[in-house]
Formats: C-alpha cells, structure tokens, sequence
C-alpha cells in the first residue's frame, strides 16, 4: 500500500500527518468540544492516566470525521493528501487541491 | 633592394643625403582637439532626487509589510492545523505510554517484590505533580 494512503484496505482512514493536516480545517470545526475538553483536562494534570477517557473521544471524533469525509469526497481528498504528502504538509503548494476539496467537502 | 636604390635622389653623394621619409602631420595640421570640461547644469534638482528616492523607500517598505502580513498568515494557517491535530495525536500517545507503564510498574514490582516496605508503582518525587519518567527506561528505540 502506498504511503499517501488515506484509508487502508478495509476503509479505516490512517491518520498520518498528510492527512490530519488535510483535514485540520475539518477537525477544527466538527470536533472542536472534545478537543477542548481534552486540552482542559490536560491543563488540570498532565498525568495521561487521568485523560484517557476525554481522549479517547477525541480519537472516535477525529477517525470517525476522517472516515465520514473519505466517504463523501473521496477523490478531492485523496487528492490533497497526496498533495500534502508529496509538500510534506505545505498549504501553500496544495491550494488547488484545497480548494476542489473544500468545494466538494464544505467547512460547514 | 636597398633604401639607397629606392629612395635616391640623382646627384647623390652618399647615403647621408638622402631624402627623409617621416611620419609627420598632414600640411596645414591637424583639426583642433576639445579637451575642456562640458557637464550640463540641467536635470533633476536635488529636491527632486530626495523626494523620488523617499517615495521608492516609503513604497518598498509599504509593500514589505503587505508581504509580511501575507507570511503572517500563512504561518497562522500552519500553526492552527497544528493545533486541531495536537490533541489526537497526544491521545493515541497517552494510550501507548499507559500501556507502557503499566507493563513497567509490573516488572517493577516483579523484580523488588524481595524488597522490604518498598510501595511499588511511582515512588517519583514529592510535589504532588505528575511527572514524566526520567530515565530513558521506557523509550530505548528513542534513546
């Protein structure tokens, strides 16, 4: 399998850094409260016991969005990925992937 | 042949009386050549010149903070993608270092459980806080 694969065989994304820096926007908007919650609970004890719970969540949001945006768009973000991976994560060079995924993905 | 045989005069005596070929001016001279300084008064004044070369300055370093603020952007662009994706991935390591840690408490426990009064698991330093582990026990691929 290539390395600027977004999802394996079976339709799971992977989340490399190409694609989570792909989909950042996404993961900003959709799942901005478990990130925050997250972040909260880091600030108040770093010990990564106490936050497994908050990031897990995290974890089902973020892999859940990447799987939703893979299902609805999948050539535009197959397409920026591999934009991305080829940059090594460089926004400025991908616009024109960005801008077609973006098209067919909105922020909402 | 000889500058004697071509150059001689009927009547020659000796070679001393010969007459002269030289490289000379042509009769009458030559034309009269300028020699004096001719630097023109006109052009731009030096008000003139100060205020071009101000105006250049003042666009140039307009047009260096239009740049920077299309750089600062840009950077910004970078650091919040960065930031959404800080939480997973400082998620999916807190599950690996758990993980990690309980297999060390473990083997901890499994080596001092000889030891008298020794309390398994973080006897790690007193301020309350947590901290990470210090030695490089936990990452040997890092270290």
């Amino acid at each position: 399998m290539a390395a600027n694969a977004a999802v394996d065989g079976t339709g799971n994304p992977i989340p490399t850094s190409a694609v989570l820096t792909a989909s950042a926007k996404h993961i900003g908007i959709r799942c901005m409260q478990e990130n925050m919650a997250f972040l909260k609970c880091k600030k108040n004890d770093p010990n990564p016991e106490k936050c497994l719970e908050k990031g897990r969540e995290v974890t089902r949001c973020v892999l859940g969005l990447l799987k939703d945006l893979h299902q609805r768009c999948p050539k535009e973000m197959d397409a920026y990925v591999g934009c991305m991976y080829y940059y090594t994560n460089e926004f400025d060079l991908c616009r024109k992937e960005q801008e077609a995924f973006e098209k067919a993905c909105p922020l909402k | 042949m000889t500058e004697a045989m071509i150059r001689n005069k009927p009547g020659m005596a000796s070679v001393k009386d010969m007459p002269l070929l030289q490289d000379g001016p042509p009769p009458g001279g030559f034309a009269p050549v300028r020699y004096a300084r001719r630097i023109s008064n006109t052009g731009p004044s030096a008000m003139a010149i100060f205020l071009t070369f101000s105006g250049a300055f003042a666009w140039g370093m307009y047009q260096v903070g239009q740049g920077n603020k299309i750089r600062r952007a840009l950077k910004e662009e970078k650091y919040a993608a960065r930031r959404t994706i800080l939480p997973i991935l400082q998620a999916e390591e807190d599950e690996r270092f758990v993980s990690e840690w309980k297999k060390y408490l473990e083997y901890e426990a499994d080596v001092m459980k000889d030891v008298p009064g020794w309390k398994v698991g973080e006897n790690v330093y007193n301020s309350g806080r947590w901290m990470p582990p210090a030695t490089g026990e936990l990452r040997p691929d890092v270290w």
